[in-house]
């Protein structure tokens, strides 16, 4: 038992990573192409990933080469290491630079593909993503389904010439805006083993027939939809990987999606308001603020970057990862509440007056709600944590 | 290297458990000196690794701090190995003896004359069985003998000393600047933490494993499953932090490892407590050897908000646009 339980524990240990000096050239190249891209673009930063869909960016990210760089060159990569494009997403988040175009399909759907995707879908996708002009969404949530996943509903049926699809997907960010959409679909009948029968499809947002209707958020904002098929018709070749295979695929997937710097940052500029605010200021406690704030976020930059490393030896850190998502949605949190103890402001929502700093405030303490749901919750992470200690 | 390391770690992890027996710590507590586990280590030479210019040394230094504060080695092994480092470039002899160090922090009224020191210091880890200590005075690297002490221990029973001369004459070296003692201890309790956090992991699994209650083990109860799950993440964070200053030991970088590693020392304490009931607050059950010590070695070399504050004002100093090279460096 003991032997079992330290090996368990051992997994959640963090090797450390060291860069080499083409990611730390690629660094200094990138931010070069960063504040260009701020004199050309006008873009606001705003360190919250998901806050700034600019299609401009993102296609000038990638015509300069910065967007799947660690995918196979066939596919439009250049073979790079995860820690280079870790280098590359740390980069534009704490420059706060506009990337929810191009995240989620460079982040998540583009290795699914490269693992587990056809040859077509590869030829034609994966060198669009790569060049900033082809985004996707995730759809895996439905009206009945949110934690558990696995009771999700919505059917493909293979006529033989096509798949029929008929289900309601939920909380699809961007599908209004984007190209395609990876379904989670029940290929056959839910089992006593609820994991399996489940396939994942690609579903071109713009031609394939289906409704996208917008659920304003509680900001008033259009971010994410209600997507309904009723027996849509795909060809056969959109199914991605193995019938029956998609639980798998999606826990593979979802590894990609939890660990990123991303976890962590969305209230960076914040942080930088503190510092640039206490730097005129005789006061202790606002340093000792800033102190408590960037300490943990020095422990959760390396234990990213570390299972950036993982990733990269191929290992599978899924545990790891939830430890990240989990603990950088408190960080993002507590970055706001240490802030509101030392600097008396009241956040202003669109006000023409209103500084920049009362505004980003607004909009992230009405956002910050949101953001340990996107990814999976803090009691799932939870509970993925206590299983990787064996104790589930 | 980080296999390199593995292995010493997993022979000086068996070393200090074979070795670190209840009845040592209990009696250790009662302060008898462990002289058998103290010849024990001297013979492995784990009170100087640090000694030495090796590049190495640091890491593997900090992998024996880590063990033995997984199994609460009751003896001054970082205290001897910090002052060894310190004063390496000294013409004084100390392969012989228990040497420790004296936190800056808690110096009181201290007066250097030449080579003849007078007043006290508080809080000398393991002072009583030392035969000196090193000190910064006047940023000046002293080596005093151990001569009158007040007994004190921490919250752990381990022996924290006040020590006091009257016209003593003392050794006095090169520079040392006092923040190099300060960062020094901190560092090495950073790891004692780290070592402890995982040994508290591991016995809140353990326990429930083993208890049942309502007809099943503890830890299929949801709420048991988050704290085990809490533990597990502010070790991580320790854990990191600590990573992180062992790669690079920069102020910034020991002073964002030991305020991690305190806010987690106090968190897990508090967590390990509540999973463990009424037997974990037993003296019979070793969870107090643990958990004491975290809540002792947290405040040790400086608190988590004396650590905050340092590196609140070194960031806030170097300004918001230089914010990033720090946490990416
Ligand atoms: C801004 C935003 C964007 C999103 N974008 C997408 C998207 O693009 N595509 C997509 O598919 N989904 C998306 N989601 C949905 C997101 O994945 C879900 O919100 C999430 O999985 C949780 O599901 P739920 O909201 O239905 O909550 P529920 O699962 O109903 O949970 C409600 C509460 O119950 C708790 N709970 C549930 N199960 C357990 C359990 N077993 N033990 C303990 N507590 C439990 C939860 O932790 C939570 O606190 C998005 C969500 C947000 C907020």
């Amino acid at each position: 038992m003991i032997g079992k339980i330290l090996t368990m524990s051992s997994m959640l240990s963090f090797p450390p990573v060291r860069l080499t000096e083409d990611s730390l050239n690629l660094r200094a190249e990138l931010r070069e192409f960063i504040s260009e891209s701020r004199k050309i673009l006008d873009w606001k930063p705003r360190s919250n990933f998901m806050s700034t869909f600019s299609s401009e960016f993102s296609k000038m990210l990638g015509s300069n080469g910065y967007l799947g760089i660690t995918w196979p060159s066939q596919y439009g990569g250049q073979d790079r290491s995860a820690l280079d494009r870790f280098v590359i997403t740390e980069e534009l988040l704490a420059a706060g630079a506009p990337v929810a175009a191009h995240w989620v399909a460079e982040r998540q759907s583009g290795p699914l593909l490269i693992r587990y995707g056809n040859e077509k879908q590869k030829q034609v996708i994966l060198p669009k993503i790569a060049s900033g002009e082809c985004y996707f969404s995730i759809g895996m949530s439905e009206p009945n389904s949110g934690s558990d996943l696995a009771s999700i509903r919505t059917r493909a049926e293979n006529t033989g010439q096509s798949w029929k699809i008929t289900g309601t997907k939920v909380w699809t960010s961007n599908a209004h805006k984007n190209h395609w959409m990876i379904l989670l679909a029940r290929t056959s009948p839910p089992s006593e083993k609820r994991h399996e029968g489940m396939s994942q499809f690609l579903i071109d947002l713009k031609n394939d027939k289906m409704q996208i209707n917008p659920i304003p958020n509680m900001l008033g904002q259009h971010e994410f939809n209600e997507v309904v098929m009723e027996e849509m018709e795909i060809p056969l070749d959109r199914l991605i990987g193995q019938e029956g295979n998609g639980w798998q695929q999606v826990t593979a997937e979802l590894a990609f999606e939890r660990s990123g710097p991303e976890r962590f940052l969305s209230s960076y500029n914040v942080l930088l308001e503190l510092i640039k605010v206490s730097g005129n200021q005789q006061n202790t406690e606002m340093r000792k603020a800033v102190g408590k704030i960037v300490s943990r976020l020095m422990a959760l930059r390396t234990m990213s970057i570390s299972i950036a490393g993982m990733l990269e030896r191929g290992e599978n850190p899924d545990i790891a990862a939830a430890v990240v998502k989990d603990s950088g949605n408190d960080f993002e949190q507590q970055v706001i509440e240490i802030t509101r103890e030392v600097l008396a402001i009241e956040p202003i929502c669109k006000s023409k007056n209103s500084q920049e700093y009362e505004s980003l405030m607004a909009d992230l303490i009405l956002q910050l709600p949101s953001f340990s749901f996107r990814g999976g919750t803090p009691e799932i992470m939870r509970s993925i944590i206590a299983r990787g200690l064996g104790v589930r | 290297m980080t296999e390199e390391l593995d292995l010493i770690r997993n022979s000086v992890s068996r070393l200090f458990k074979e070795n670190a027996e209840k009845k040592i710590l209990d009696q250790a507590e009662q302060g008898k000196f462990p002289k058998n586990l103290w010849k024990t280590i001297k013979n492995a030479g784990y009170h100087e690794a640090w000694y030495g210019t090796g590049t190495d040394n640091l890491k593997i230094a900090l992998v024996i701090a880590q063990e033995s504060g997984r199994y609460s080695i009751p003896l001054p092994i970082v205290e001897t190995m910090i002052a060894r480092k310190l004063t390496h470039e000294c013409e004084i002899d100390l392969a012989e003896d228990i040497v420790t160090i004296s936190n800056p922090q808690s110096y009181d009224n201290l007066d250097l004359r030449n080579n003849i020191l007078s007043g006290n210091v508080k809080g000398v880890p393991f002072g009583r069985f030392a035969s000196k200590v090193v000190l910064s005075i006047n940023e000046k690297l002293i080596i005093a003998p151990v001569t009158n002490t007040h007994m004190a221990t921490n919250m752990a029973g381990e022996a924290r000393d006040e020590l006091s001369w009257n016209d003593c004459e003392i050794f006095v070296g090169d520079t040392l600047h006092p923040n190099e003692i300060l960062l020094y201890g901190a560092l090495m309790r950073t790891a004692q933490i780290c070592g402890s956090l995982q040994h508290a992991l591991e016995m809140s699994i353990n326990y429930s494993t083993e208890r049942e209650q309502f007809g099943r083990p503890l830890h299929k109860f949801q709420s048991i499953q988050n704290y085990l799950a809490k533990i597990a993440s502010s070790k991580a964070i320790a854990d990191s932090a600590l990573l992180r200053a062992t790669e690079n030991p920069s102020e910034s970088n020991i002073a964002a490892a030991k305020a991690c590693a305190s806010e987690a020392a106090g968190e897990v304490a508090a967590l390990s407590h509540r999973i463990h009931g009424a037997i974990g607050f037993t003296y019979e059950y070793s969870l107090h050897h643990i958990t004491r010590r975290l809540l002792s070695w947290r405040e040790e070399f400086g608190a988590e908000t004396w650590w905050h504050k340092n590196l609140g004002e070194i960031v806030v100093d170097r300004g918001p646009d230089k914010l990033w090279d720090l946490i990416v460096s």
